[in-house]
């Protein structure tokens, strides 16, 4: 397991790395203590978790939050501002882990990794676009299609972004009223305007198919 | 109708004659300001008719006379009433009052038209009037009584408000102790009630006429005090590079304005009306820069204009002090918010400082530090602990202080910087030089500008310097550190280090910051 810290501040980069080894017992750890370092490593892929401080030497990390959450790995911001954890959760990150933690803490934060299970649930989806970042309200997503190691989400103006991260990924971040109706298919429940035997109709007229066994959950869930 | 009843209450003579000397001829004059004023006997008659006087039964009537002579009146060839000792040159006669009134006797006083004469000499003037000063009526003696009283109390009325104000103006400076736009306000509420005593002298207390000249000599140097006073208070108040320029344009042009008119009360208009144009254009000025307190002052100085130019001869008069009162007023208002704002600046700065340290970044990387220290390092952890108490406690003792010695301050430096140094593991060193440690400097502003070359440097030593040089008047504090990243933005920490000079020095200090490669300096210039 590859696992990227960035923290500016030595001692607490040096509590965080110890304890990450300990409790993943990977030894593949690395750290950024500037800006441009973290940058750097955020875009040298693969990592599989990333524990990320908002704060570096007096610069606001959420460049690095949105950088991070285009990104395909999962997100745990350790932070000394509690207040920035709203927003943070907003940008799909796993978990908030207030400074200073102890051992059990970040336990559970390894926990809700392992499981997909963040505390809570994104609302806004930042996608790649060549060199440019952008965000999109969860809101706005009809259905999302995935293929092999990535997504395409289609959105309701009609447009479609690609985005790092697996179907499952996405799924696991999106609220509950984004639902698997497909192996290949995530839908947005509060976009939907009828069902048919094997689809949902959804509200500008395009069709995402229900695979036989989502049928039951999707129909529970639309109470139809 | 007021003109009917000011008829009915009061007789004035129809017309007027008068000749020079005992055994001139006769001629006539349209008004008292034709009468000569020249120092020579003079004689006036006229006559006044009593019939459509309305009389209070029981009340004695009375005649007024003022003028700049000495004087012998006659009622129908009676003589009733003597200012002065008349005389055919100056040895001979004694000057009279200014203004006098004397009962007519009753029997006298018969509803019909009367004859009033009067003998005058005025050797004694010491001046040139270009109408002199006359009056000449009759009323009963209450009225009488009553209207030279009224004059006087207004003056009175509005010489309080003056008094109050100053003395309340002149005790904020002493309480604020540095603010020298209160002292102004001071001297000029003073000035002002001495332009009001000096107003109402005559309706006051009287005097005899020699001495008129002395008086109106002090009602235009009055005017120019109070009139010089209101612009330096309000460049004061409202600083602008261009202020000393208009203010001692002000003043020059002021002093010279008296010369030009002939009349004493132009005199003084004049001298109003350009200190008067002059404050006005200043404060607008103020409030198009958005001074704080300018619009209020502005509210002050604009109903004051306005009264003068409604009416610019009752603005002498007695317009002037309720204006002035109303003006005074409203500045003070402005300062004592102004001062309010700097009391709520301090308790800001005095906050700032506390809070810095209760900073959520401050304060959790601290303790997350300390969290592995204590597991790891106990004894570290320990010193840590140590090296941060001792911090807290200065900057505890320190908040509420506008100065302390530099030594305290680097004391201070020095115990966050070990803080730091076991928080980052980075060894931080500051070199002092020049500095003797026991001039005064606004606390924490050291303790800031350490604290931004460790936010913003990086690498696993950071050197920081700080030089002091002393050149005459002035002490010039030079911070040098490696420039990190993010460095260049107006931060919280330079506002910081700008407030508590300000509230340190007033403007009297500069601060800059400039980049020079790869070292960030800071240049801070105070008083020594």
């Amino acid at each position: 397991m590859k696992i990227a810290i960035v923290e500016d501040e030595a001692i607490v980069a040096r509590r965080l790395e110890r304890m990450v080894r300990a409790i993943s017992g990977s030894s593949d750890v690395s750290i950024a203590a500037t800006f441009d370092a973290a940058m750097a490593l955020i875009r040298s892929r693969p990592i599989d978790l990333l524990f990320l401080d908002l704060n570096l030497n007096g610069r606001d990390g959420f460049a690095l939050l949105e950088e991070a959450a285009a990104a395909p790995f999962q997100t745990v911001v350790v932070s000394a501002h509690h207040e920035q954890a709203l927003r943070a959760f907003e940008y799909g990150v796993t978990d908030f882990v207030a400074k200073p933690w102890s051992e059990e803490r970040l336990r559970l934060a390894f926990e809700r990794t392992a499981t997909r299970e963040p505390q809570r649930r994104a609302t806004t989806i930042v996608v790649r676009k060549g060199r440019e970042l952008r965000s999109i309200a969860a809101d706005d997503i009809v259905f999302i299609q995935g293929a092999d190691d990535y997504s395409e989400l289609h959105l309701a103006d009609g447009s479609v972004h690609l985005h790092e991260k697996t179907l499952n990924a996405l799924g696991a971040l999106l609220p509950p009223h984004f639902l698997r109706v497909h192996r290949s298919y995530i839908a947005n429940l509060a976009r939907v305007r009828g069902v048919r035997a094997s689809s949902l109709v959804m509200k500008d007229d395009t069709l995402v198919p229900v695979g036989r066994v989502y049928r039951e959950a999707v129909r529970a869930k639309l109470g139809v | 109708m007021i003109a009917l009843m000011l008829a009915l209450t009061f007789a004035f003579p129809a017309q007027y004659e008068m000749r020079v000397g005992p055994e001139g001829a006769w001629t006539r004059v349209q008004s008292l300001s034709e009468l000569p004023a020249g120092t020579d006997e003079v004689w006036m008659r006229g006559e006044i008719d009593l019939s459509q006087l309305r009389r209070i039964p029981g009340r004695p009537l009375a005649i007024y006379f003022g003028g700049m002579a000495s004087h012998e009146l006659y009622w129908d060839g009676v003589l009733i009433g003597r200012g002065g000792v008349v005389g055919s040159t100056k040895e001979a006669e004694t000057p009279g009052p200014i203004e006098s009134h004397y009962q007519i006797p009753d029997h006298l006083a018969t509803p019909r038209v009367h004859s009033v004469v009067a003998r005058m000499s005025s050797f004694h003037r010491g001046f040139a009037p270009v109408h002199g000063y006359w009056g000449v009526f009759v009323t009963d003696y209450d009225s009488m009584i009553k209207s030279r009283r009224w004059s006087a109390q207004v003056a009175m009325i509005a010489m309080s408000g003056l008094v109050i104000t100053g003395v309340f103006a002149f005790a904020l400076f002493w309480l604020t102790r540095r603010d020298r736009s209160f002292l102004l306000l001071g001297t000029l509420c003073l000035a002002a009630a001495a332009l009001l005593l000096a107003e109402a002298w005559r309706p006051l207390f009287g005097y005899t006429y020699d001495w008129h000249v002395v008086r109106m000599r002090a009602i235009v140097a009055l005017s120019w005090l109070v009139g010089v006073q209101l612009v330096a208070l309000l460049v004061t108040r409202f600083p602008h590079r261009l202020g000393r320029t208009v203010l001692l344009a002000t003043i020059a042009i002021a002093a010279v304005l008296p010369w030009i008119p002939q009349g004493w009360d132009q005199k003084s208009l004049f001298i109003f009306m350009l200190c008067g144009s002059v404050a006005t254009a200043w404060t607008v000025f103020a409030a198009v820069r958005r001074m704080h307190g300018s619009v209020l002052a502005l509210t002050g100085v604009g109903v004051a204009m306005i009264a003068l130019l409604f009416n610019p001869w009752r603005w002498v008069d007695n317009l002037l002090y309720f204006a002035l009162d109303f003006l005074f007023i409203c500045l003070l208002c402005s300062h004592a918010l102004e001062v309010r704002r700097e009391q709520q600046e301090k308790a800001r700065l005095q906050l700032e400082i506390v809070r810095r340290h209760m900073q959520p970044h401050f304060l959790m990387n601290t303790l997350t530090a300390l969290s592995e220290w204590i597991e790891q390092e106990p004894k570290t952890a320990v010193r840590m602990i140590e090296s941060l108490s001792e911090e807290l406690r200065m900057l505890g003792e320190m908040s509420t202080r506008a100065f302390v010695t530099e030594e305290d301050e680097l004391r201070l430096c020095r115990s966050h910087l070990e803080n730091m140094s076991l928080r980052r593991d980075v060894a931080y060193e500051l070199q002092v030089e020049g500095v003797d440690g026991a001039r005064l400097v606004p606390p924490a502003i050291f303790h800031t500008l350490v604290e931004n070359a460790i936010t913003h440097g990086n690498g696993e030593r950071v050197v920081m310097r700080l030089t002091s040089r002393t050149h005459g008047s002035r002490t010039k504090y030079t911070f040098e550190s490696t420039r990190g990243e993010g460095r260049g933005a107006r931060g919280e920490g330079t506002k910081y280090i700008e407030a508590r000079l300000r509230e340190a020095w007033g403007s009297a200090w500069s601060f800059r910051q400039s980049a020079i490669g790869d070292v960030w300096r800071a240049e801070i210039e105070v008083p020594a």
